[in-house]
């Protein structure tokens, strides 16, 4: 007998089968776990550069910023409205990353601090940052979508949990505008996007840092003085109800029984390095770097900190491409000129002096009718690159405002720099844009008149030198000259603030040269570069 | 009719069919056993992806938060971390414009503040004729040289009105004080909870078995916090969960608001 078994051998099949289809069960959930792993990779890679790129516009704007107080002319070129004023004007988009997956749009405009004494700006930046998602649409580890379907985009209010809810993909619309239109929940409108992707949205402030006269007497590198017969102190200009015509008392700082007493005691002394010298009272606070300034054997009221390392950084000359070129001995400032938009005028060379006079009150029906009113002037003496700019001396008329950068020196008597301005600005008005007149606020007599040394670039050292000569000894006027060593010597009383590299009142310990720092003076200053004063994410 | 025996002769014997059955029983276990095997094995992978995934978008959240902040602080003991972040949004959803405020001591913006607040030394209520509070500002932190640091609003009493956590230090009749979010990330056993303004939000499915770690550091001229988050992940053996140490997520993020030139 013959048996026919051959005919059914099929275990080997079954076992390949089976194998066969574990393996495709092995192989699907494999490849379902780690394609979505990788989706969900992919994600927040995405999310993370689309911070990038958001992030990188903002830089884009923010350099475009700076130009306003390097290079002027070259800001915001090729921007939609140029320089934001107030704008807004945008740029972009710019792509770039991988296969460009990643693009950023711009927008700057301008807005208004308060106060702004100096008229200078800030800049609001707003920039969209958005990464492409590569591979599949499809939503990562732990997404879950609750309500809106497949696409679920197109109200934010409808996203699900894990992932979607924070990062926020638009996988078929994009859901901000949809949701909240232009960002201010105008004009929401269903719009799909080109491929999955994500956006994020950021906003910058950039705000003007300044060349600032925040202290009495700040010097890089060496202080001395004042002389045994001198002093340093303060008064507030805005209490020229105390004096007719000017605000400071000498007998406000020893008396605390005045109204006045503790703004007679903030003459701060601060100086970079440890060479700190002085002789008579100083009514303030004093820090060194390093120094080993005592309260004994000194006559110092305030607190003394001897660890406060600073410096100053050197001054660049604002762009004179678009001053008028000045010449003669007198100037006369027109009107309609504001903070902001000062008259602009360059000289070569005032050494031989100039004479600076303002506007006055037209309209009859007005009480500013023959009265002074506030004017603005910036002069640069000299070139960029030049140290001849020097100044031989300035008489400044009532309400006018000027701002002097000078590449020389300055070498004059005290007598030399007239300030015909008041403490108070009493009887000076300012005029607004609409026609009508307020009462002047520009307090600051010495805060009239303020002298900017323009750091030379050799890295030679300006000369400031204030000599009694005959006349007046009473200066009313601020100096702003990292570069240069400022000497005051005799009875010159200084009114005002100085920053300097190195400062010498009397150094040698006798004569009468006093220095009284006009508080009001701390928000004057000019503008030597912008920084981030403010970050924030819109994330809706 | 002839009969075909052929199929007779082709059947299998009983002894056949027993290792036949036996063979295909072992084989039938070990097909289920792989499969039940593989399933596991696909939700532990699943779950331990899915937690990584949670690990690393906790982080994200913090960063985010801190990164925008006004002010940071943390805590060691219990470990929380309060982001102070701005409030850029109206009421009714537009951007605020800021106040930007240039001083002696530098650029103060402010999304949402008052220059008008009302304060009296050791009390505990703010008024200002301009604040226009509303009960969704419970919650949220208040910023003034007179009111103690972490100090936020318990309580609505009224448009001009709101009470304090805690007492002013000083009066005061013109007090600048900034209104900001609270988001407060707090530990609950081995769980991550982000709140915002008091509400809890949920930023993962389950927070379980993650361990945080934060440190801020300020310097002169910024502050940046970081943070690592251990993720421990849990398997079941035998029927008992087995904790195992897991992976370790660093992050380190700079307060973009403590940056200065």
């Amino acid at each position: 007998m013959q048996l026919r078994r051959t005919n059914a051998g099929s275990a080997l099949i079954c076992v390949l089968c089976t194998i066969f289809i574990l393996s495709l069960i092995g192989a699907t959930v494999l490849l379902n776990c780690a394609a979505r792993y990788n989706v969900t990779s992919k994600q927040v890679k995405g999310w993370k550069e689309a911070l990038y790129a958001a992030e990188g516009g903002g830089d884009i704007a923010f350099a475009e910023v700076r130009k306003l107080v390097s290079n002027p002319t070259a800001a915001f070129s090729g921007w939609t409205s140029g320089v934001p004023a107030p704008g807004p004007s945008s740029n972009g988009p710019y792509t770039f990353g991988q296969s460009n997956s990643l693009s950023t749009t711009v927008t700057v405009d301008r807005l208004q601090p308060t106060p702004n004494p100096n008229g200078v700006f800030c800049y609001r930046i707003r920039a969209t940052g958005t990464a492409r998602l590569f591979g599949l649409p499809r939503t990562g580890l732990d997404s879950a979508l609750t309500v809106g379907g497949n696409n679920f985009a197109a109200n934010s209010a409808t996203r699900g949990n894990g992932d979607t809810l924070l990062r926020k993909i638009d996988f078929k619309y994009d859901h901000f505008k949809a949701t909240y239109g232009d960002g201010d929940m105008n004009s929401p409108t269903l719009q799909t996007v080109p491929y999955p992707q994500i956006t994020r949205r950021i906003e910058l402030i950039a705000a003007p840092q300044f060349a600032s006269f925040t202290g009495g007497l700040m010097v890089g590198n060496a202080f001395a003085g004042p002389g045994h017969a001198g002093v340093v102190d303060s008064y507030n200009s805005k209490n020229y109800s105390l004096h007719p015509g000017y605000a400071y008392n000498p007998a406000d700082a020893t008396n605390p029984a005045s109204a006045y007493y503790a703004d007679a005691r903030n003459g701060n002394v601060s100086v970079g390095t440890a060479s700190f010298t002085d002789w008579g009272p100083i009514y303030g606070n004093v820090t060194t770097n390093g120094g080993n300034v005592t309260h004994s054997g000194t006559s110092i009221s305030g607190t003394i900190d001897n660890n406060v390392p600073f410096t100053i950084p050197p001054l660049v000359g604002p762009d004179t491409s678009t001053f008028a070129t000045g010449s003669g001995p007198t100037l006369n400032v027109p009107s309609g000129t504001s903070p902001g938009a000062p008259a602009q005028y360059v000289y070569s060379s005032l050494s031989g002096g100039l004479t600076i006079n303002g506007q006055t009150g037209t309209n009859p029906l007005l009480p500013s009718y023959g009265k002074p009113i506030e004017t603005y002037v910036t002069i640069v003496v000299g070139s960029a690159g030049s140290t001849t700019g020097d100044i031989g001396g300035i008489t400044l008329g009532p309400g006018v405002n000027a701002k002097i950068y000078f590449t020389g020196s300055l070498n004059v008597s005290a007598s030399a720099l007239v300030n015909n301005n008041v403490d108070g600005a009493v009887g000076v008005y300012t005029l607004n844009p609409d026609g009508s007149v307020l009462p002047s606020v520009d307090y600051s007599r010495a805060g009239h008149l303020q002298f900017y040394g323009i750091s030379p670039t050799d890295g030679s050292t300006q000369s400031v030198a204030i000599t009694p000569g005959g006349g007046s000894q009473d200066v009313y006027a601020s100096i702003y000259a990292p570069s240069a060593n400022v000497s005051v010597t005799g009875n010159v009383n200084w009114y005002g603030a100085i920053v300097a590299s190195v400062f010498t009142g009397n150094g040698n310990g006798g004569g009468n040269t006093s220095f009284h720092y006009d508080t009001q003076i701390a928000g004057f200053a000019v503008p030597i570069d912008y920084q981030v004063a403010s970050y924030i994410e819109d994330i809706r | 009719m002839k009969l075909n025996n052929c199929r007779s002769q082709n059947g299998f014997t009983l002894s056949e069919m027993l290792v036949a059955v036996a063979i295909g029983g072992v084989a039938l276990a070990a097909t289920m056993a792989a499969s039940v095997g593989l399933q596991k094995s696909l939700n532990a992978v699943d779950n331990y992806f899915t937690a990584h995934t949670q690990q690393i978008r906790i982080v994200d959240y913090l960063s985010r938060d801190a990164r925008r902040s006004y002010i940071v602080t943390s805590t060691g003991s219990p470990q929380t971390v309060t982001c102070t972040t701005p409030e850029y949004l109206d009421s009714t959803g537009a951007r605020r414009t800021p106040k930007i405020t240039l001083s002696a001591n530098g650029v103060t913006v402010n999304y949402r503040g008052v220059s008008d607040g009302v304060l009296v030394s050791g009390s505990s209520t703010l008024t200002s004729p301009t604040a226009g509070f509303t009960s969704a500002d419970v919650g949220k932190t208040l910023i003034a040289n007179d009111i103690p640091a972490g100090t936020t609003i318990q309580s609505y009493a009224g448009p001009t009105t709101v009470v304090m956590s805690a007492n002013a230090t000083a009066s005061s009749a013109s007090e600048i004080v900034t209104i900001g979010n609270t988001v407060l990330y707090s530990i609950n056993g081995q769980s991550i909870l982000r709140t915002e303004n008091g509400v809890l939000t949920t930023i993962a499915s389950s927070t379980d078995n993650l361990l945080p770690s934060s440190l801020d550091t300020e310097l002169a001229n910024t502050e940046y916090l970081q943070t690592s988050i251990t993720f421990l992940p849990i398997f079941t053996s035998s029927g008992a969960t087995v904790e195992r140490s897991g992976t370790t997520l660093y992050s380190t993020v700079y307060l973009r608001n403590k940056r200065r030139g």
